[in-house]
């Protein structure tokens, strides 16, 4: 099993879009959280070819809805 | 001696940006560009991109851009550079956003909390009913045969 780390920013990415990318991304990718003050550490793991793939769409996500939830916010 | 003979010569400014692995990463100041800028120009470049922010420093963004087909170097180059023209128009944006902001609301607020002014179709109609009635203060009908005779 491969696995890869990537260090979200808690400043640029929102806890809960990226608690809503995980629950999407369940069936797909696990993807295990390790909460900082300033970032969550996420690892990801799976036996697929298609784990960097996975792994990028995972970031796309959780950004489009970090920026969605931004701009809900009303935050100028 | 004229004005720009004075000026000083310009500068060629870069963007200094770093390839590595199909993948083009720079850094962004938020002196510079503010957050909802850079959000704004990494919202457009979702459908085409695979990207990645960072925080390298404190207020620096740091953009890791993967274009979804493959590329070559000048490929990513390009792509830099429409991100940055792109960070430029949202930096406007939100520049424009935030001076006419209070103008916006006082014309919202104008929309929802001013007196209804009788529409112009209600108006004309009104006038018409006051002429007909000027012709005929009992307003009786009566038949076009006798109104010829």
């Amino acid at each position: 099993m491969h696995s890869t780390t990537r260090d979200f920013s808690l400043s640029l990415y929102r806890q809960t879009a990226l608690q809503e990318t995980q629950q999407a991304y369940a069936e797909l990718l696990d993807a295990r959280f390790e909460h900082a003050e300033h970032n969550s550490h996420v690892t990801f793991s799976g036996d697929g070819d298609d784990l960097d793939f996975l792994i990028d769409a995972f970031c796309n996500h959780a950004l489009f809805l970090s920026i969605q939830q931004y701009r809900e916010d009303g935050v100028t | 001696m004229s004005p720009q003979a004075e000026a000083p010569e310009a500068t060629p400014v870069e963007l200094h940006f770093n390839i590595e692995d199909n993948q083009v990463s720079f850094n962004i100041h938020e002196e510079l560009f503010v957050l909802d800028a850079i959000y704004g120009a990494a919202y457009l470049f979702v459908d085409r991109c695979w990207l990645f922010l960072t925080r390298p420093a404190d207020k620096v963004v740091g953009v890791h851009l993967k274009p979804k087909e493959s590329t070559d170097e000048a490929g990513l180059e390009a792509l830099a550079g429409e991100f940055a023209n792109e960070l430029l128009n949202q930096a406007i944006r939100v520049r424009i956003g935030e001076s006419t902001a209070t103008l916006r609301e006082y014309t919202m607020a104008r929309a929802f909390f001013t007196a209804p002014v009788q529409s112009s179709i209600d108006a004309l109609l009104a006038e018409l009913d006051a002429e007909e009635l000027e012709e005929d203060e009992l307003e009786i009908s009566v038949p076009w045969e006798e109104t010829g005779a």
